[in-house]
């Protein structure tokens, strides 16, 4: 085990967790007003649920990334000691979904939780909701691309 | 393969067949009945004709059925019926004209029935409250079950009685001390007739004449009268009191049989609810049409393709005379018919909005995209099949309602391509089977894999990604072509979409040359210039100083930010496909773990469908979500405007029984 191994182990932890924060921070905003809404109509629950689920993904994108590191420098089986440069250069890769993660996480949920309420008061607006709440997400897309692609082509 | 075309139908009837005419149009339900004419709509009625008034009828039946719903709710809440998970799917049973409309018979024994669940309802809840009063009472006497005189005793000629409670938990020797601690002039004589923690309920006399002083000394001991007086003995009282709640218990047993009763029969129940639903609304309808003393009209809208049915429908049994014209597109509701690989996606764009008169139905496009990418984002063979056999045992053996079986058709044609983009990609629960073949059978038998995303092919996946992104855009550009030259908007036919098209075919023929054939390279450059230029000469065609048109033309080509931004919303198609992929390989790996062991076995029986059922879960939904995205944004901002009116004919409209067969026997695979 090297110190490149290490650094980059702490790119992985990054990764799922500041991802992690804001997706649970995300959706939880987001189920917790629509529980609320649920207490009046309970017959909302299908679509109050794709509307709650929509700050997850930040969190799977942090997952993947971190999968990726972890089989790279070889936690499953084998071993590839990594330089400390290299390990430092993985560290970096995985700040764009750590980071972009959090934030859009917690930004996205902000937007589910008024998509919610629009959709609570007017059902038809559900397609509109889901929409608007969805363009955040690119933001998290970008950031995942981008940490994606170095860390597998790194 | 489009929006069905709508006639404006008027038929002329006489005014004693209007019952029968209109029930007829009820069953056929292929009429979307006009309730304004243009002329109402100009504060005028059409001539001579005028409404009837059934607003009492409406209101009658809309009491029957709201009464009716409420029983049936009673029946569902106290004696839930028993439904198998799978039937809880089905839709509502079938049932025979002549079983639905109900003869007086029938309609007076639901009413009774009604009523009498009502009142049973309505008695056990009194008698529920009293059984808490009388036991409350009893509660209250409780402590004095022991007195053998009433509560109500207040002495003899000569001694003055005090019968009630103390605080604090004395015996008759601590509160006679007590007292005499208070007045030593008072003669106490009493006993104390029960105790708890911090009370004493006690029984004392003194001489009349000290009753004032008694009853101070008392006050200071927080001397309290029982709050039930009676004069009856209290343990007589306590008896009584709970003999009655004993018949309350019967009365509430009672009226639970008889709920039960009825509850075996609550689909009689249902379909009376049903048929007061239709005649509320076949009711409210006869209100809105107009009539003269003989004859009575009737305006709608109806499809093309029924007019025959209807008109053979009506004309064998009735006077009447039908008036069919072309139908102002503007104000006719909106029907969409597709062929049966579009048509469940009818549901996808009927969520976003109904297309108006001016777009084009967008139902086959979105279809054919929506179901592509959701198998690209789902991407797993093992899930697509399983979705493929769920769907196909509810769309076979399942008796579904209309909406679940487009539905299911939707989730079963998403499992094909979901099925088909595992294939692809190699993926049958995720690589499952390359982990436990070398886990437990000691050699590595992988899926073969045209992309393999876990393994270093991340890069062309996103390449494809954005390149079928790159097509649905050109497509939606093709479809506001079409929209446009429907229009009779030519201009923007060829200058907005068409240039568009051909600037974007350009980039994509430059890509293909510069990287993997080059001839066709400057063919792109010299397609994109002279589209560019098109467009810079065009998009301000609207302007009339030539300077402001050239400028405007420049700055639409900013537009060019907006597609980009588009193709990389695309990349989205790689990054849930991964997660599928990736969470999958997570999962397999954990129930692997234990190796080729006992332990190891049930680790993997019981990880293996828990993980896979996590998975199938969160990506499903997902796909779902992120598909209909693409839809909704990148491909319908391009060329849909939406806005349409629903198709709504005056119909049956019922919830616990269907009469529809006909149609779903034509909507079956």
């Amino acid at each position: 085990m090297t110190l490149g191994t290490v650094l980059a182990l702490f790119g992985a932890a990054a990764a799922t967790i500041f991802a992690g924060i804001g997706s649970a921070k995300g959706v939880g905003m987001a189920t917790e007003v629509g529980m609320g809404v649920l207490a009046e109509d309970s017959s909302k629950f299908g679509k109050m649920l794709v509307l709650e689920l929509l700050p997850g993904t930040q969190g799977l994108y942090g997952f993947i990334v971190s999968f990726i590191v972890l089989t790279k420098i070889g936690i499953f089986g084998g071993s590839a000691d990594l330089t400390t440069f290299q390990g430092g250069m993985i560290l970096a890769a995985c700040l764009p979904i750590a980071i972009g993660g959090l934030m859009s996480g917690i930004a996205q949920g902000k937007a589910a939780v008024a998509g919610i309420s629009l959709f609570a008061k007017d059902e038809t607006a559900f397609p509109k909701a889901l929409v608007s709440i969805t363009l955040v997400e690119i933001y998290a897309l970008l950031a995942f691309l981008i940490s994606f692609l170095t860390v597998i082509l790194l | 393969m489009a929006k069905l075309t709508c006639k404006l139908v008027h038929i002329y009837g006489l005014e004693k067949e209007k019952r029968g005419v209109l029930e007829r149009l009820q069953e056929l339900s292929v009429m979307d009945i006009e309730t304004v004419s243009e002329d109402e709509l100009l504060g005028q009625s059409p001539e001579g004709y005028q409404k009837t008034d059934t607003q009492s009828q409406t209101t009658a039946y809309e009491r029957q059925l709201s009464d009716a719903e409420e029983a049936l709710k009673i029946i569902g809440r106290r004696f839930p019926e028993k439904k198998g998970l799978l039937a809880s799917f089905e839709g509502p049973p079938l049932i025979r004209r002549e079983d639905f409309y109900l003869d007086r018979n029938a309609i007076q024994t639901a009413v009774t029935e009604i009523h009498d669940v009502l009142e049973w309802e309505r008695t056990i809840a009194e008698q529920k409250a009293e059984i808490i009063r009388l036991k409350t009472t009893a509660e209250q006497m409780a402590p004095y079950a022991s007195l053998d005189v009433p509560l109500s005793f207040s002495g003899t000629a000569r001694t003055t009685a005090f019968i009630g409670s103390v605080a604090g938990n004395y015996t008759l020797e601590d509160l006679l001390t007590a007292l005499a601690e208070q007045d030593p002039t008072v003669d106490f004589y009493g006993e104390i007739v029960s105790t708890n923690s911090d009370t004493s309920f006690v029984f004392l006399c003194c001489p009349v004449a000290q009753r004032e002083q008694a009853a101070e000394a008392l006050r200071t001991l927080s001397f309290a009268r029982p709050v039930q007086n009676t004069s009856k003995l209290p343990a007589d009282k306590i008896a009584s009191k709970m003999r009655r709640v004993t018949e309350a218990e019967q009365k509430i047993e009672t009226c639970l049989a008889g709920i039960q009763k009825v509850a075996a029969k609550r689909h009689s129940l249902e379909v009376f609810a049903d048929f007061c639903r239709a005649k509320a609304e076949a009711y409210r309808t006869f209100g809105q049409i107009d009539c003269t003393a003989h004859t009575v009209l009737i305006r709608g809208y109806v499809a093309e393709k029924d007019i025959p049915k209807l008109k053979e429908a009506l004309e064998r049994d009735f006077a009447v005379v039908l008036e069919i014209t072309d139908a102002d597109e503007h104000r006719a509701p909106v029907q969409m018919k597709n062929n049966r690989f579009a048509s469940p996606a009818e549901a996808l764009v009927e969520m976003y909005s109904l297309p108006s008169a001016e777009d084009i139905d967008p139902t086959p496009i979105t279809g054919f995209f929506y179901y592509l990418f959701f198998g690209m984002m789902f991407s797993d063979a093992g899930y697509g099949l399983l979705m493929m056999l769920a769907t196909g045992f509810a769309l076979t053996r399942l008796r579904l309602s209309k909406a679940m079986r487009k539905s299911c058709k939707l989730f079963l044609y998403c499992g094909i391509s979901t099925f088909l983009w595992g294939l692809v990609y190699g993926s049958f629960f995720g690589d499952s089977i390359a982990v436990f073949s070398e886990k437990f059978f000691g050699h590595r038998v992988a899926l073969p894999a045209l992309i393999d995303p876990m393994n270093g092919d991340a890069v062309t996946m996103l390449i494809l990604s954005i390149a079928l992104g790159m097509v649905q855009i050109i497509v939606a550009l093709c479809a506001k072509f079409a929209t446009c030259m429907k229009n009779g908007d030519r201009a923007g036919a060829f200058f907005d979409a068409g240039l568009w098209i051909t600037t974007l075919v350009g980039i994509v023929i430059f890509v293909i040359g510069a990287t993997v054939f080059a001839p066709v390279k400057t063919a792109g450059i010299i397609l994109v210039g002279v589209s560019v230029l098109g467009l810079i000469l065009t998009q301000g065609r609207d302007k009339k100083n030539p300077i402001a048109r050239i400028f405007s033309g420049i700055a639409s080509l900013y537009d060019i930010t907006g597609y980009v931004s588009d193709l990389l919303s695309f990349s989205r198609l790689m990054a849930l496909g991964l997660t599928t992929s990736a969470m999958s390989a997570v999962f397999n790996m954990l129930s692997a773990m234990g190796g080729k062991t006992v332990g190891g076995f049930i680790l993997l029986i019981i990880v293996f469908p828990l993980g896979h059922a996590i998975n199938f879960g969160l990506n499903v939904l997902g796909a779902y979500v992120h598909t209909l995205r693409l839809q909704y944004v990148e491909l319908f901002s391009r060329f849909y405007e939406g806005g349409g009116k629903k198709f709504q004919p005056f119909s049956m409209k019922t919830k616990y029984v269907d009469l529809d067969s006909a149609t779903i026997k034509e909507e079956k695979l």
